[in-house]
């Protein structure tokens, strides 16, 4: 159920962009400290509109469903993950950071060909709805294991390869997997509730021209480590 | 007896509501000549499912009766009203029925196996397009306002325009779906990188971009006008938008409606206007409405149709927080003692205090209420 409230609540996902969106949102104004604890992390109006913000940390995966049923007006996701929750928001605003590659990957030497020799191809994947659609749209059958710990299901021979955001290269090399195909990429959007937009146009604008004035620099794309490469 | 007043458990609250929303809105659409149909819920699939989409079917229940026939409960009502319409000989037009029904579907919720739910709504079949597209929308507004929403707002947007841009820019019915969910989540970002990928020429991406824009309003129409100033078809459709706007407008409902034209929510029967009808006290649409002048044609005899329908289950849920419509009827109610050893005594006492229409409650004497 909704929240009524002259304030606005953002939620931000939890794990390796939270202290960038925080360092966003400072140079926006807002007066945050270190998000350590869990709870509401109030702060006064600070676009000196009027409208004082609420913000929360959630798991990434949640952050969709807190905003499409309205406890939370905005919030922060990627991407890969809104499309599997299927959650209905808007996403008007794309950050300059938080942009990584989708791919598919397995142990090193294995490639697409030897993947394709198997009578199934099994794929580990926090991103089963993602997996199963790219495949189906090439019309090979697959079996989707959906787990969270994608390069753990592979190390521990539970699935020969995996699709999972590429966040850190050099972790994957080093658990001696490469990259065997790109599928995608994974952008960090604000959500917003629609209902909540039409209610509070003014006040959530604003925010986004904020945002928008104050976007960091992108980071430098992260190095894709296929075989070739080697 | 004695005045008797007690706390509504949430239930009783909640099924009182319910009747008020369904007695309200009847009321309204009563007022404005729409008459009250009866649909069956049960129907044989090929017969209807023409005018279902993919999703509406994939969401539908369906099963092989006795006779080996596929059938389906219905997972939206205006295809059933269509069919029926279809199939009456001679009726005045315009048409206008209201309703109040079940529907049976697959819903997103929280644990998304919600299966039934209730729909109250109109149709106005067959009349002048601008006349029956502010009319529905007036009585839109005038239920709204009777249901207490004091903070609704109605998004309109214009299927016919979005459907002739998508596809006149090229893009196969694949992309075009990708670059109308790219609209509907106000996403300019990817829906300017699919039209790019796609090379659609620059007037298009200009245009469908300034569908995408979030903030709406009448500049939008402005912008499509600006890039396409030979397009008869697109002129054509942006003079109706305005004109319908413009009465409106004259209406006095400016405040309550804005112009969103990435609003292409709902199902793909719609051909023209398209709108939703939001709150914030609700986490999902209270309903949504549009024209559809292509469904009826799919059963019989082509007519043009605009409608609209409520959620019952979403405008309870925003109307339930703060709702006062019991709480007087509940102050008044008087408790009234029966004696299981001898009842007549105080039945009839009971029977009494009905005869004035008084509100009151059985109790069993002596026992613990």
């Amino acid at each position: 159920m909704a929240i009524y409230s002259s304030r606005l609540r953002l939620a931000l996902p939890q794990g390796r962009d939270l202290d960038v969106i925080c360092d966003h949102l400072r140079t926006c104004g807002f007066d945050l400290p270190d998000l350590d604890s869990p709870g509401l992390y109030p702060v006064e109006d600070p676009r000196g509109s009027g409208v004082g913000f609420d913000i929360f940390k959630l798991a990434q995966s949640d952050v969709g469903t807190y905003v499409e049923h309205g406890i939370s007006q905005l919030g922060v996701m990627s991407t890969d993950l809104l499309n599997e929750s299927g959650a209905r928001v808007w996403r008007p605003f794309t950050f300059s950071y938080g942009t990584y590659p989708i791919v598919l990957a397995a142990p090193r030497g294995i490639n697409f060909d030897s993947l394709s020799t198997k009578p199934t191809i099994r794929l580990a994947t926090s991103l089963p709805h993602l997996t199963r659609d790219v495949f189906a749209a090439r019309g090979m059958a697959i079996e989707v294991v959906p787990v969270e710990d994608s390069t753990t299901a592979c190390l521990l021979g539970l699935a020969d390869g995996y699709v999972d955001r590429l966040v850190d290269p050099e972790a994957i090399v080093r658990e001696g997997f490469r990259v065997i195909e790109v599928l995608g990429k994974a952008r960090l959007k604000l959500l917003i509730n629609h209902a909540s937009y039409t209610a509070r146009r003014e006040a959530i604008d604003s925010f986004i021209e904020c945002l928008r004035d104050h976007q960091p620099e992108p980071p430098e794309p992260i190095h894709i480590p296929f075989d070739l490469d080697e | 007896m004695s005045e008797y007043l007690y706390t509504t458990p949430p239930i009783d609250r909640a099924v009182g509501v319910r009747r008020h929303v369904m007695t309200t809105s009847m009321r309204s659409f009563g007022g404005w000549g729409y008459r009250e149909i009866q649909v069956p819920l049960l129907h044989y699939f090929e017969a209807l499912r023409d005018g279902l989409d993919d999703e509406q079917i994939e969401r539908s229940f369906r099963f092989v009766d006795r006779a080996g026939n596929l059938m389906v409960l219905r997972p939206d009502v205006t295809p059933v009203i269509a069919q029926t319409f279809a199939q009456m000989r001679s009726p005045q037009l315009p048409f206008r029925v209201s309703y109040t029904h079940k529907i049976v579907r697959i819903e997103r919720s929280f644990t998304r196996d919600q299966l039934e739910s209730y729909q109250l709504g109109i149709e106005h079949i067959g009349g002048d397009e601008l006349l029956a597209d502010v009319e529905v929308l007036l009585v839109a507004f005038e239920v709204m306002e009777r249901l207490g929403l004091s903070d609704f707002q109605i998004s309109i947007a214009d299927h016919h325009i979005a459907n002739y841009l998508l596809k006149a820019c090229g893009a196969p019915s694949r992309i075009r779906d990708q670059i109308r969910g790219a609209l509907v989540a106000r996403d300019e970002d990817e829906a300017r990188a699919l039209l790019n990928r796609l090379g659609a020429r620059s007037e298009y991406v200009q245009g469908i971009l300034a569908m995408a824009s979030l903030k709406g309003g009448p500049e939008q129409l402005q912008q499509i006008r600006y890039a396409f100033p030979s397009d008869r078809t697109v002129q054509r459709r942006l003079d109706y938008l305005e004109r319908l706007i413009s009465v409106l407008d004259d209406l006095g409902w400016g405040d309550r409606y804005r112009l969103e034209l990435a609003e292409l929510t709902g199902s793909s029967y719609y051909t023209g206007i398209g709108f939703v009808l939001l709150s914030e006290g609700a986490s999902r649409e209270l309903g949504r409405g549009g024209r559809y002048d292509s469904l009826i044609g799919m059963y019989g005899k082509q007519t043009p149709a605009v409608g609209f329908s409520l959620s019952l289950d979403t405008v309870v849920q925003a109307l339930e927080p703060t709702s006062n419509h019991f709480s007087e009827a509940e102050a008044a109610e008087e408790l009234c003692s029966v004696d299981p050893n001898d009842p007549v005594e105080g039945f009839r006492a009971a029977l009494k205090l009905r005869e004035s229409d008084q509100l009151l409650k059985l109790v069993e004497q002596g026992g613990v209420e």
